[in-house]
């Protein structure tokens, strides 16, 4: 299981469970409707729209080596989330701005030109939105969330929720880099108790990701 | 450090990470050849990197996106060309995480996988999606962004969802 709230059916059955689907991989072999791995990848990390989510989703449900080349996706794109960027030897001597500005600006003029294919360059798709912060937990008169800045012109939509999945808080269209959530929402949490809260950051360029979901102690 | 070293620096982590994925989620019955997978993989971005010119940078999500797509392509052009599953094979397989099981076992669950592939076909189908995702190891949370729901339907989906695939199970003669 990935990071985030596990659920607690989990157990040695679901486990032997889980192992068995896996296993299916063994003997698989790719059918003419399985789909390309690239919208495989897609769909494991998100950028694919939510139908196709679950078209491909339902496809896994019976194609072991399609649900067995989804987990190496997930695996793969998760493996170590501080992506570094692969350059050139130049790229330490050619400032790159003036091409990012450019990029920018098409994928302004023109929107969605950028969606359906994701720019391989630098500011592309290396956007991870981390947790900024430095406690576990969070003082409840002053339970203020914060996170890391996208590309100028970003705006962030946050909603936090708690472990059995009520909603304490959501707000759109922010466009600072933090968030309080208001006291009278944290009424019903009890002390200890802990918050979940995920980050979309929609930039300028049209697209968006998801920040991987956080989790902090309310005090 | 020069920026040729710098470079190297970067693709051999690049490299590092793709080996750790080709390790961890590959099928056992491929372990013999995951060095091959990640050459190929490699190969590809090699390709990318000359193809491009020298005043872009490309970013490392990128190339693993280009990277997955290589694996994929080989690793289904390997399923295609085996007749029958390869339980031993030549050569110095990298380890893998998981401990190969025994015939035994590997058979039992084998057709436990078979069972569940044919139950998950008569879920409904919201419950199927987010069973899928259970057994594919997604965690509640992420298979609720994922599938574009909240997360109390996900999580409500996926207990009714194991609850219908245990008793199918049942059906078919599959004990806990």
């Amino acid at each position: 299981m990935s990071e985030g709230e596990r659920i607690p059916l989990v157990s040695d059955e679901n486990a032997r469970l889980q192992e068995a689907f896996a296993g299916l991989g063994e003997t698989a072999a790719p059918r003419p409707d399985c789909p390309p791995a690239d919208r495989l990848w897609a769909v494991a990390t998100g950028e694919a729209p939510v139908e196709e989510r679950h078209e491909i989703v339902a496809h896994m449900a019976d194609c072991a080596s399609c649900a067995s080349a989804f987990r190496l996706a997930r695996g793969l794109s998760e493996e170590k989330k501080e992506t570094s960027v692969v350059r050139g030897p130049w790229a330490r001597w050619t400032p790159v701005i003036g091409a990012l500005a450019a990029i920018l600006l098409l994928a302004i003029v023109v929107p969605g030109l950028w969606r359906s294919q994701p720019s391989p360059y630098r500011g592309g798709q290396d956007r991870e939105i981390r947790s900024l912060l430095d406690d576990a937990s969070l003082p409840r008169d002053l339970a203020v969330l914060r996170w890391s800045p996208g590309p100028p012109g970003t705006r962030y939509e946050i909603r936090v929720l708690t472990g059995d999945g009520a909603e304490v808080a959501m707000e759109s269209d922010l466009e600072t880099t933090s968030y309080q959530i208001p006291s009278p929402a944290l009424a019903a949490v009890p002390s200890g108790g802990v918050l979940y809260w995920q980050v979309k950051a929609l930039y300028p360029d049209g697209k968006s990701s998801a920040s991987k979901t956080f989790e902090v102690k309310l005090q | 450090m020069n920026p040729p070293e710098a470079v190297e620096e970067d693709y051999t982590e690049l490299r590092a990470e793709i080996v750790r994925a080709v390790r961890k989620l590959c099928p056992r019955w491929l372990a013999s050849r995951a060095e091959d997978l990640v050459q190929v993989a490699m190969v590809k971005i090699f390709e990318l990197r000359q193809r491009r010119e020298q005043d872009q940078e490309l970013s490392s999500f990128y190339l693993k996106r280009v990277a997955y797509s290589a694996l994929v392509d080989e690793i289904r052009r390997l399923e295609r060309r085996r007749e029958a599953p390869l339980e031993t094979e030549d050569g110095e397989p990298l380890p893998l995480a998981s401990a190969n099981p025994g015939p035994e076992r590997r058979q039992a669950s084998r057709e436990l996988g078979e069972g569940i592939r044919d139950c998950l076909k008569g879920l409904l189908r919201q419950r199927q999606l987010a069973v899928t995702l259970y057994l594919q190891e997604v965690s509640v949370v992420d298979a609720a962004r994922m599938l574009g729901w909240d997360l109390k339907q996900t999580r409500n989906l996926t207990y009714r969802g194991i609850g219908d695939l245990r008793e199918c199970l049942k059906e078919k003669g599959f004990h806990s």
